[in-house]
């Protein structure tokens, strides 16, 4: 019987002291771990719009785009996220000057690509142009789909509008050019600023 | 204990024992993030920090737990560690740190490596050799996925550390940076360290 009690008290033990320092550690580390991730996404908005000075989050209609198909597979709707076509908008904020004039909006979008799901943000500009897009995550291959967030393939999209389509050709209008070898990467950031614009188009303009 | 002593330590992890190609432990990160050499520094100094100071600490508790539950202790005092890493990482390290090291943590709780060294190395050690035994560990560990990365970004993508060394003319062989080229490279790789050896201790 000792034999028994002695380890499972000492595993016990460990686990119990274990769990002590893990909480502790969360709790202290959960605001920086927070301010941290805020500071980055600022980061990010202030290079997409760097003459406004606010960004309000706008909330979610939860009706809007409901009649849309089903949700994309092997991807998991996002909390208080809108399903357009295959991506989901996550978030929108209005990015407002400092005498609080409209400068435009980002929204922020997730669709699969190759390795798991690729969130952006969008940049939009009042006149329903794209002003720009940054990569908010992704973990597609090195040397491949992570060449996505390189400016060379996010520049392409500035100053497009209406429905954008990837192509392996040199681009038209409203073409985005595919990255070699990375097809579907291209295709879930054209298809999220797509659902970008749609949500832009029905909502803020 | 010398200062032979610990160099002969630190040596055996890099080579005599090196994890990736003699011991073959710890494969799933040298197969998933060599696809560049940068990776393989950021994945195997992560590692290396890890390993040490789960080695320090599983050494210093070797009195303290019990022989029969020693697995399931291991699994609880690491899985916490790394935890805890990941949560100081996040809230405290500069974010380029954090940015280029921090995407590995959470990868090294289930690397076997750690795991290894805590029941082969540590439990059987005093604090100050297991610490500098996780450290030559996790440079072996270090060194191999550079090489592995190494291999695979120049044929992959023309480059070594981002720099791009071959002539846009030289086709890039994708598959090389994508997972078939992580077994290609690593088997030749293994080869080729084995039959050195060999060699080495023929003489």
């Amino acid at each position: 019987m000792r034999e028994i009690i002695k380890p499972a008290l000492s595993l016990f033990v460990i686990t119990v002291v274990s769990a002590f320092l893990l909480g502790y550690v969360f709790t202290i580390t959960e605001e920086p771990i927070k301010a941290a991730q805020a500071a980055e996404k600022n980061k990010k908005l202030a290079e997409l719009f760097p003459e406004a000075s606010e960004f309000t989050p706008n909330f979610l209609l939860p009706e809007f785009f409901s009649e849309d198909a089903e949700p994309a597979s092997a991807v998991q709707l996002p909390e208080g996220g809108q399903q357009v076509d295959g991506a989901f908008i996550t978030e929108a904020l209005t990015a407002k000057s400092a005498s609080g004039e409209i400068k435009g909006y980002v929204i922020s979008a997730q669709s699969p690509g190759y390795g798991g799901v690729v969130g952006i943000l969008a940049a939009i500009n009042p006149d329903g142009t794209v002003r720009g897009i940054s990569i908010a995550s992704s973990d597609e291959t090195a040397g491949l789909g992570l060449n996505a967030s390189n400016p060379e393939f996010t520049g392409q999209f500035k100053g497009k509008s209406g429905e954008l389509k990837v192509t392996k050709v040199a681009p038209s209008e409203n073409e985005i050019e595919a990255i070699t070898s990375a097809t579907i990467t291209t295709s879930s950031v054209t298809g999220s600023v797509n659902a970008a614009l749609k949500f832009f188009q029905s909502n803020f303009s | 204990m010398g200062e032979t002593n610990i160099l002969k330590i630190i040596k055996n992890g890099i080579i005599d024992e090196n994890p990736t190609f003699m011991q073959v432990i710890g494969m799933c990160p040298v197969l998933a993030v060599t696809t560049s050499a940068i990776n393989g520094v950021g994945m195997g100094l992560s590692t290396t920090a890890v390993l040490i100071c789960s080695n320090l600490v599983i050494s210093l508790l070797r009195k303290v737990i019990p022989d029969k539950v020693r697995i399931p202790c291991y699994v609880v005092v690491i899985a916490s560690f790394v935890t805890i890493v990941d949560f100081l990482m996040q809230g405290f390290a500069p974010p380029q740190l954090n940015e280029a090291l921090g995407i590995f943590i959470p990868l090294i709780v289930v690397n076997c490596i750690i795991l290894a060294r805590a029941e082969s190395y540590a439990n059987k050690n005093n604090p100050l050799a297991s610490v500098f035994d996780g450290l030559g560990m996790g440079l072996g560990f270090t060194l191999a996925l550079i090489i592995v990365g190494s291999v695979r970004e120049i044929l992959g993508s023309g480059s070594i550390f981002g720099l791009t060394i071959l002539p846009e003319a030289f086709p890039r062989t994708i598959i090389m940076i994508l997972p078939p080229g992580a077994f290609f490279t690593l088997a030749l790789l293994m080869a080729g360290f084995k039959y050195l050896r060999g060699k080495n201790a023929a003489k």
